[in-house]
């Protein structure tokens, strides 16, 4: 009886073990089918029957996408642009934070129900006005377009706060009577108290705003100034309608891997931020 | 006197530093979601190509969009479509995962959360290779097991399915990861008393651990809906909509109608539609998560 037992628990561990490695093989498929097509010529993609491995390992599909995008460019924009937005994300975000958790005023409680209601507001309630307003301040194809309304994190500023109710008052407290301004107190005493919420929202920040594509694509279309993102989905329609997915394929796989090299590299801590914040990145 | 003047003065004096301090974000808020809300509402009542003088058109453009409209109301069915299966796959997959997942597969962990941090457009050109009918991956796969080889984006039955195929393996890694950290948050003691009463490891599952993860669930579904409802890039990405209005979802049909087709105040009141529908829903199931009793998020 005992010894049936066992048994079948070993089955039930077995089946487990197989159906997570599966599971895992065909999530990583994709990447793999990226990497494969971007070393492959046009006529090997679309020969029918198909080969799996490229032929020659030939690095065209690399060089032409750079041809045809300006990649060092469009890097270099979104980089600006996520870094950009998220020092002032994590600057705005621990001001409001602060504020809301450590002063009372009139009317506090108000400003913080306000500000949390536009977590749940739709991005598409805002798109069409947030468009008109800075087409007219004559934004259009300027960096600001999209940084400024990445300014104002409703999400950051929720978290911040959170974060900044448990620093102690009587060090707060202890500052003031030391002569310390609230902007000194923020700055030397409670942010450095806050590493971990700052660490968590400027990565997930960055990670956001580096794969934003909806609102980059409606205000950045001049290609000096528009996004990886942006200037990766310009491949879909090189040379007239044809999709060309050897470009696809190898533009893809200058967008991914660094952010999977990334990635790999600090997943302990951004896997621990998604615990900590549930907070999505892109999608 | 002189002390009372002081304590008012002290008080204004905070209230300004408070003012400052939350200056940035209210400023920002209300040029960029606060007036543009107002704004969406009220343009919603007006016809508008957005170069000339909007011209008031009453509720002439909500009558349109559930009247004459039919773009509009299959994408609304679509966009129904979409969540209930998008949802019940992502959160269905990321419990089973968040149950067999044990501390020791890192490396799964990590794999399965790839599709989460990687580019949606890249993501998106990847898939569209995939799905091609002649030589893509799927099909390919599925001839080699001599399976029927469908369309997938070219054929309106699976177009939208196939949409939620590519989004689910965007989603899951993320929820896995959240169950897993309420999974982990459980009281030892209750599994310990299930199995001193006999209970069978399903028994355990259904009776101890899925009641204990209620409000975690609940926080997870609240989270994938109101994402789901708002699906644009990878419909943008896979389908444009098509074949037909087959995959056409809200968001995008907004998106199309007002910078493509310049019908603003169409496009402002598919927003506004959209809004009220999330929110009804929303409310709706935060009712459900007060009952489960609140999470500590």
């Amino acid at each position: 009886m005992k010894k049936r037992k066992t048994k079948s628990w070993l089955a039930l561990e077995a089946g487990r073990e197989v159906f997570l490695w599966v599971g895992g093989i065909i999530f990583l498929l994709p990447f793999v089918w990226m990497i494969l097509g971007s070393f492959k010529t046009q006529a090997e993609i679309t020969r029918i029957p198909m080969t799996l491995l490229p032929e020659n390992w030939l690095l065209s599909n690399f060089y032409n996408v750079f041809a045809l995008i300006d990649v060092p460019r469009l890097f270099f924009n979104s980089l600006f642009i996520a870094v950009t937005t998220t020092l002032g994300t994590l600057i705005t975000s621990s001001m409001a934070g602060y504020a809301l958790a450590k002063m009372r005023f009139r009317g506090s409680n108000f400003l913080f129900l306000l500000i949390f209601t536009t977590m749940v507001i739709p991005y598409f309630l805002t798109l069409i006005p947030s468009y008109v307003i800075v087409y007219r301040l004559g934004l259009i194809n300027s960096y600001w377009a999209v940084i400024l309304p990445g300014l104002a994190n409703s999400f950051g500023v929720f978290m911040m706060r959170q974060f900044i109710l448990s620093v102690p008052n009587d060090l707060l407290d202890a500052a003031r009577i030391d002569g310390y301004g609230e902007f000194r107190i923020l700055w030397k005493i409670v942010l450095p108290l806050c590493t971990p919420a700052l660490a968590s929202l400027g990565i997930f920040s960055f990670m956001w705003s580096f794969q934003d594509f909806l609102w980059p694509m409606l205000v950045l279309s001049h290609r000096d100034v528009m996004t990886l993102q942006v200037g990766i989905n310009y491949l879909q329609s090189v040379r007239a309608g044809v999709l060309n997915y050897q470009y696809a394929m190898a533009g893809s796989a200058i967008a991914i891997i660094p952010v999977l090299v990334v990635f790999l590299a600090m997943q302990d801590k951004i896997i621990q931020g998604v615990t900590i914040t549930g907070m999505r990145g892109g999608a | 006197m002189e002390k009372k003047k002081k304590t008012l003065n002290k008080k204004t004096r905070r209230t300004l530093t408070a003012v400052l301090f939350l200056l940035p974000v209210l400023s920002v808020l209300t040029v960029f979601v606060f007036g543009p809300v107002a704004f969406t509402f009220y343009i919603s009542f007006f016809k508008w190509d957005f170069y000339t003088t909007p011209e008031f058109n009453g509720l002439g453009n909500y009558i349109n969009l559930f009247t004459r409209n039919v773009a509009f109301q299959t994408a609304l069915i679509n966009t129904v479509m979409y969540t209930i299966l998008q949802v019940a796959m992502t959160i269905g997959l990321a419990l089973l995962l968040a149950f067999m997942i044990t501390e020791r597969s890192n490396v799964l962990r990590i794999v399965y959360f790839m599709p989460v941090v990687t580019s949606a457009v890249a993501d998106g050109l990847i898939w569209k290779y995939m799905y091609e009918p002649h030589y893509g991956l799927f099909n390919y796969a599925l001839s080699f097991f001599s399976l029927p080889t469908p369309a997938w984006l070219l054929d309106s039955q699976t177009s939208l399915l196939s949409i939620v195929f590519m989004d689910v393996w965007k989603a899951v890694g993320f929820y896995m990861i959240i169950l897993l950290a309420g999974l982990k948050g459980l009281p030892r003691t209750y599994y310990e008393a299930a199995r001193t009463d006999g209970a069978s490891t399903w028994q355990s599952v259904r009776m101890v651990t899925l009641p204990l993860l209620k409000p975690a669930l609940l926080f997870v579904l609240i989270m994938n809906v109101l994402g789901s409802f708002q699906v644009f890039t990878s419909v943008f990405m896979l389908t444009q909509g098509g074949p037909g209005y087959s995959s056409l979802t809200i968001s995008f049909l907004t998106y199309k109608t007002a910078f493509n087709f310049f019908k603003m105040g169409d496009g402002c009141a598919m927003s506004v539609v959209l809004t009220l529908i999330v929110l009804a829903i929303s409310v709706f199931q935060m009712r459900m998560f007060r009952k489960g009793g609140m999470m500590e998020y």
